[in-house]
């Protein structure tokens, strides 16, 4: 990639190598051609993809159902509640002490950093 | 054939004995004549693999293969592209190569947690309050109301969505993410806008779109027509990851970072927040190649979250369980 300087052609400003690295490689045309399967590869992609397809829907439904069921308790024990007892009903639904989830709630991780704090710092 | 009755079709004249006759050897060879074909004996030497019985030594290659087309050409052309789930469509991206962490957190963890926070008990015969009165109509008072489009609420453009009950089916979740970055100093050089298309790139994964300015503005030398900002929409798995690693790398090394504004949000469940170069500088697929990038052309950026809830509160109160700290007054 090293430009030869020859004579007048090679000194001439180009501009920034980064700014034309970005721009080559936000619109340069050269796209590779789509892939091209046998027909038996081909089936086995489409049996992979159907398979996939259809997993994702189970696991979507089921998904679903069981926010269904949890809702269906949650308002079944509430209306045994008021029913039974209104005084813990009016505690219940008052909801004190539910706001904002804890911030020290976190994305469940397989690999948690060991110094992923840093501690040391202060306040300048 | 030759003989037309009248008041028969030419159909029903292809149906008479006669002509079925002398169509048959043309038309329908392939059809009858199954009973003689034999299998073709292969030579001993060529092996046939059983998982891809295609792939005989003399033939490297199918004969006939679609070739999608390299443009689209309208809804009513012949050839039509294929799926984009297909291998040989030019759109076709393999996938997955992992599942979303945050994605996974959402619906094992999240969404059951937001349904049982925001439940409100309403007994046996409750009658939701009725808000069809935020839909008006044109009183018909002038001929020219005639074809109007629906009529919008007093100082509004369009009306609010209407509060519902929480139930199983709407419960909030990330709906898609729009980063949104606009760069005057495009106006002089378009290596910004370049720069600010390459970094979006990066950090959503998604392709950048410009945008030109439409209105001329003398306060800040804007001119219309000029490309000026760039915006890029990421949806489902890519938005989750966006996500992800906003709350997980960039947010807790922003130093002395407040928090999104508790006033933040459109008041139909989109939240919006902003970040500076220095911020849009930590992003681990901006720092991993910072020398790539002119360090003044890297640009600050627009966040805007858009979620399935229809009030900001529970658009709020999802990205708090995400892990997005809010600061001041929540509106």
């Amino acid at each position: 990639m090293a430009v030869k300087a020859k004579g007048k052609k090679g000194k001439q400003d180009k501009g920034d190598l980064r700014v034309r690295l970005i721009r080559y490689s936000l619109y340069h045309p050269l796209t590779p051609r789509p892939l091209r399967f046998g027909t038996m590869r081909m089936l086995r992609h489409w049996t992979i993809h159907r398979a996939w397809q259809i997993h994702k829907r189970n696991s979507r439904k089921e998904r679903e159902l069981e926010l269904e069921r949890q809702y269906n308790k949650i308002r079944a024990a509430c209306e045994e509640l008021r029913r039974t007892d209104p005084r813990l009903f009016r505690i219940a639904i008052a909801k004190k002490g539910v706001g904002a989830p804890p911030i020290e709630l976190r994305i469940p991780t397989d690999t948690p950093p060991k110094n992923g704090w840093n501690h040391s710092w202060k306040r300048a | 054939m030759a003989l037309r009755i009248p008041g028969t079709s030419a159909l029903g004249g292809l149906l008479c004995p006669l002509a079925q006759r002398t169509l048959l050897p043309t038309c329908g060879a392939r059809l009858f004549s199954t009973t003689q074909r034999q299998a073709m004996p292969l030579p001993a030497e060529q092996k046939v693999s059983a998982s891809s019985p295609s792939k005989v030594a003399g033939r490297k290659r199918a004969r006939y293969q679609f070739r999608p087309p390299r443009f689209y050409r309208g809804p009513l052309h012949p050839i039509q592209p294929p799926s984009s789930s297909a291998p040989n469509s030019r759109e076709f991206v393999p996938e997955p190569f992992g599942a979303e962490r945050l994605q996974d957190h959402y619906y094992n963890d999240l969404a059951p947690d937001l349904l049982t926070m925001t439940y409100v008990h309403l007994p046996p015969g409750y009658k939701p309050r009725d808000f069809s009165f935020r839909h008006r109509e044109w009183d018909g008072s002038s001929e020219y109301h005639k074809n109007r489009g629906i009529r919008p609420p007093p100082g509004r453009s369009a009306p609010l969505p209407a509060p519902r009950p929480r139930t199983f089916q709407n419960v909030p979740k990330l709906t898609g993410i729009t980063l949104h970055s606009m760069v005057r100093n495009a106006m002089k050089d378009s290596a910004y806008l370049h720069a600010a298309g390459m970094v979006l790139q990066s950090i959503t994964g998604a392709r950048a779109t410009v945008h030109k300015s439409k209105m001329n503005v003398a306060a800040f030398e804007l001119r219309s027509g000029k490309a000026v900002a760039v915006t890029s929409h990421i949806k489902g798995p890519l938005a989750y990851r966006f996500m992800s690693s906003l709350v997980d790398i960039v947010l807790p090394r922003i130093k002395d970072y407040k928090g999104v504004s508790g006033s933040s949000g459109d008041r139909t469940g989109n939240i919006m927040f902003g970040f500076g170069p220095g911020a849009v500088a930590l992003f681990p697929e901006i720092e991993v190649n910072y020398d790539m990038y002119p360090p003044k052309m890297v640009p600050g950026m627009h966040v805007t979250v858009h979620t399935s809830a229809t009030n900001d509160k529970d658009a709020k109160l999802l990205l708090m369980s995400m892990g997005v700290p809010f600061y001041g007054k929540m509106r």
